[in-house]
């Protein structure tokens, strides 16, 4: 019972909540929140817009704070700024109804259609790939990782079929989870994606204003940043259309949630 | 046989000389010939031409070995062409003359009276000049009153047509008289969109009294740029039979001695008037928003493969722009209402024909629609911009597609405005606008949501489930040694059962009483540690099995003293000190511990 107890606090830690962020920053950015929400219902959505990326910028990384600051970017018809804070939002909240709406109904209003490359079925197979967070994944590998170690322990003590299946069971269960949890990880490092935030945004063939125009893409249009040099992101379109776009015509979505 | 080789022999000495004094001939006459004065010529096979005509310049250089042709003066009214080179060695009483000809076809492009130039041979560091000619073109062989035998017009059938608007072009040959080998060149039309009207027609008509057999050919135009546009002259050429003996004839293609089955032939080109087409920019005023450049008259179409489709299935929205003009530029449709739906463009296909003259296209959008929300989906009106050039202004062109049912899917939920749809079962929610859905008001708290995979809790997580693995794994061998290694269990017990011992021992009262305690707890321990009774083992076997375990050393010298000095203390109490009891019961201790380590 005793080492029941000392084994649950560490993994209680690791569930609570987080420290208060205002305790970090010496801001109350829930507070912030409040107001920023408050500027937004009442249409005053420059206000809430400078609100929501000052709590952005104290170091928050939430998903209503990004899924809000969306909205408010849509509102002030900034769609592709809005269609990359929405993005960011489902890193955290992938699951938010709300959230899948407003990026599809602002997706709508962009001009550029671009196809959407590979891994379509075994997206479709590893359905939780889009459907977890980051965090989630690693959280439910490691849970899966103690019982997994837990059963193994279990089966020095008690030789029946049913804890060798248990053991088998939790490691195929920790290696498909781990391995997701790892090819997105490193998917999302390797490939960012990225929203052209420009009314209209020329692709070069190179990180020269003087290059060739590849194809140009419109505000909204999402993309993939392949590699930043300078001013310049490599970034690809769909499947084979590559090219250099100036760095302030690109929004990121940061990885990792 | 010998008067045979004799005469042999004569004869062929007899070739011999005469083949070397006809060279010597030659040779002598042709330095004689070359040593002669080198002259260039000019002529013309004609002086007066009309401007369906051609005529032949030759010049002519003597005197000159493997002459260079001579430079041709400017000659900007003509097209010029090489008609080819030809030489010849002429002996006339003993006297050898070369002569090189060059021959040229000028074609007039204008009437007049035109001088030509001297021509110019560098030849040897010097330079040497024909003479200039003079050249008469007149307009037409034929006299004005329009009993041409050969004419080419061109036309279109409107001059002031709008960017995008399609205007007919006709080209029309015009002849009475038979011809062969006619070629057009190839027609310009720069600032035009091309597109061929069909084959090209013959048929006969009557101009001023006189039948001509005509052949016509017809392009559609379309102009891409506003402005004045130009369309050059159409330059044909053709061959029509000598009538009667106009002059000698010549040595040179062109030149008047072709035979194609009517006799001697001569070569006619024959020009069109240049013609200009002042195209109007698209007016500015009015223009409608979306308006992609489509000129001519349009319809345009709407319809759904299907009726009814689930929620979540696709209907193929086909969007189908018909009519005079052409519609390249047409942009995709507008379609209100396209928002209940997702929308996935296909690649229009687009098709021209030409008919009556004119260009018919039909451009056709398909979307595939996939339906975000159930009920009746109406697409509200699908609408399309053009310029009518007909009637000089923008016009709309308008289509409704039918309504789409859309059966409820088992996923999703319909979405209204700023809300979710509710209702009671089998009322279909009317929806009356799109738009986002509300922020997020929750009043939980907000918490930094970063995923930090190395953070020290993960990492304690990550690792603490091997590390106590192994753990249970080393508990798990030692409990089964202690089953099965009965010395071992012994050992590993040993100093816990003596420590026992050793504590009660101390509690007693009386010194004999803890002595005789600490000697059994002493040698039990020592037994247990070397797997034997050790109660019942005498000192010379505790001695010797402890030197089979131990290194020599003071540690198994200080056992044996202190197992004599426990014996003495029992059998002789007498003699014993009073602090003896706690003195054994210490060096016990010690020696327990040090055993420990080495046992």
């Amino acid at each position: 019972m005793k080492k029941s107890i000392i084994l649950m606090v560490p993994l209680l830690l690791l569930f609570s909540p987080a420290s208060p962020v205002h305790a970090r920053t010496g801001a109350d950015p829930a507070a912030l929140l409040v107001k920023a929400n408050e500027a937004y219902l009442q249409g005053d959505y420059a206000a809430a817009e400078i609100l929501y990326r000052y709590i952005l910028d104290q170091g928050v990384r939430n998903g209503r704070v990004y899924y809000n600051l969306g909205n408010t970017l849509f509102r002030r018809g900034k769609t592709g700024e809005a269609i990359q804070r929405y993005l960011q939002a489902r890193r955290f909240m992938p699951r938010n109804e709300d959230l899948e709406a407003n990026l599809g109904y602002a997706r709508r209003k962009v001009e550029d259609k671009i196809e959407a490359s590979g891994a379509g079925v075994l997206r479709d197979i590893v359905f939780w790939y889009d459907r977890l967070t980051l965090k989630e994944m690693f959280l439910a590998f490691l849970a899966i990782n103690v019982l997994f170690w837990l059963c193994l322990g279990l089966r020095l003590f008690v030789r029946v079929p049913a804890v060798n299946r248990l053991v088998l069971v939790f490691l195929a269960a920790g290696l498909v989870m781990g391995g997701t949890a790892a090819a997105r990880l490193v998917t999302e490092s390797r490939e960012r994606p990225a929203v052209i935030i420009a009314q209209e945004a020329p692709v070069r063939s190179g990180m020269d204003p003087e290059s060739a125009t590849l194809f140009i893409l419109h505000d909204g249009a999402e993309v993939r940043a392949e590699k930043e040099s300078g001013d310049w992101i490599l970034i690809s379109a769909g499947t084979g259309k590559k090219g250099w776009v100036r760095k302030e015509q690109v929004g990121l979505v940061d990885p990792g949630a | 046989m010998i008067a045979f080789l004799t005469k042999g022999e004569k004869s062929v000495t007899t070739g011999l000389n005469r083949i070397a004094v006809l060279l010597f001939l030659f040779t002598a006459l042709a330095t004689a010939a070359y040593a002669g004065e080198v002259t260039v010529t000019a002529s013309l096979d004609r002086g007066r031409i009309s401007l369906e005509d051609q005529a032949i310049l030759t010049l002519s250089v003597t005197g000159a070995d493997n002459a260079p042709a001579p430079a041709l003066p400017d000659l900007p009214d003509f097209d010029v062409a090489s008609a080819g080179r030809s030489s010849r060695i002429s002996i006339i009483n003993g006297a050898m003359s070369s002569r090189t000809e060059f021959a040229f076809v000028l074609r007039p492009k204008k009437a007049g009276d035109f001088t030509i130039g001297p021509a110019e041979l560098q030849y040897k560091g010097k330079t040497y000049r024909s003479a200039p000619l003079t050249l008469q073109v007149t307009k037409s062989s034929a006299p004005e009153s329009g009993e041409k035998d050969l004419f080419v017009t061109t036309g279109v059938d409107r001059t002031s047509p709008y960017v995008g608007e399609q205007l007919l072009f006709k080209l029309r040959f015009f002849s009475r008289i038979p011809v062969a080998n006619a070629s057009l060149e190839k027609l310009t039309f720069e600032g035009f969109q091309t597109v061929d009207a069909g084959k090209e027609k013959t048929s006969t008509a009557t101009v001023n009294g006189t039948a001509y057999h005509v052949t016509e050919i017809r392009k559609l135009l379309i102009p891409v740029r506003a402005g004045a546009l130009t369309i050059p002259a159409a330059v044909l050429e053709c061959q029509v039979p000598v009538q009667g003996r106009q002059r000698t004839p010549g040595r040179f293609p062109g030149d008047d001695f072709f035979n194609f089955g009517f006799g001697r032939t001569t070569t006619k080109v024959l020009r069109s008037q240049p013609l200009t087409v002042r195209v109007r920019p698209l007016p500015a005023d009015g223009r409608p928003q979306g308006f992609s450049g489509a000129v001519g008259s349009f319809t345009l179409s709407a319809s759904l493969d299907k009726k009814e489709v689930k929620k979540g299935d696709s209907a193929t929205l086909t969007l189908k722009i018909a009519g005079k003009g052409d519609l390249s530029a047409a942009a995709r449709p507008v379609v209100r209402g396209i928002e209940q739906f997702k929308a996935y463009n296909d690649q229009p296909v687009m098709s021209r024909k030409v008919e009556n003259d004119r260009l018919i296209s039909e451009k056709t959008f398909k979307t595939a629609l996939v339906p975000l929300y159930a009920g009746e989906q109406k697409l509200s009106e699908a609408s399309f911009c053009y310029f009518d050039p007909g009637a000089g202004q923008y016009r709309k062109a308008t289509a409704r597609a039918p309504a789409l049912r859309v059966l409820s899917g088992d996923r999703e939920q319909a979405r209204v405005v700023e809300g979710r749809a509710g209702g009671r079962a089998g009322r279909s929610v009317r929806i009356m606008g799109r738009d986002i859905l509300p922020i997020s008001t929750d009043l939980s708290p907000l918490r930094d949501e970063t995923f930090r995979p190395l953070s020290p809790l993960a990492i304690t997580f990550l690792l603490a489930p091997p590390f106590g693995f192994f753990g249970l794994f080393l508990f798990k061998r030692m409990r089964d040694k202690r089953s099965t290694d009965i010395g071992w269990a012994r050992s590993s017990k040993a100093l816990k059962r003596a420590r026992t011992g050793l504590d009660e021992a101390a509690r007693l009262a009386d010194a004999g009483q803890t002595l005789a305690l600490l000697s059994l707890t002493f040698k039990t321990y020592i037994g247990d540690k070397l797997n034997r009774a050790g109660e019942a083992m005498t000192p010379d076997e505790i001695r010797e099995a402890l030197r089979t375990r131990m290194s020599e050393g003071p540690l198994p010298e200080r056992i044996m003293n202190l197992l004599r000095d426990l014996e003495m203390s029992q059998f002789a109490p007498r003699a014993a000190e009073a602090d003896a009891p706690d003195r054994f019961l210490r060096e016990a201790r010690e020696l327990m511990h040090e055993m420990e380590k080495v046992l």
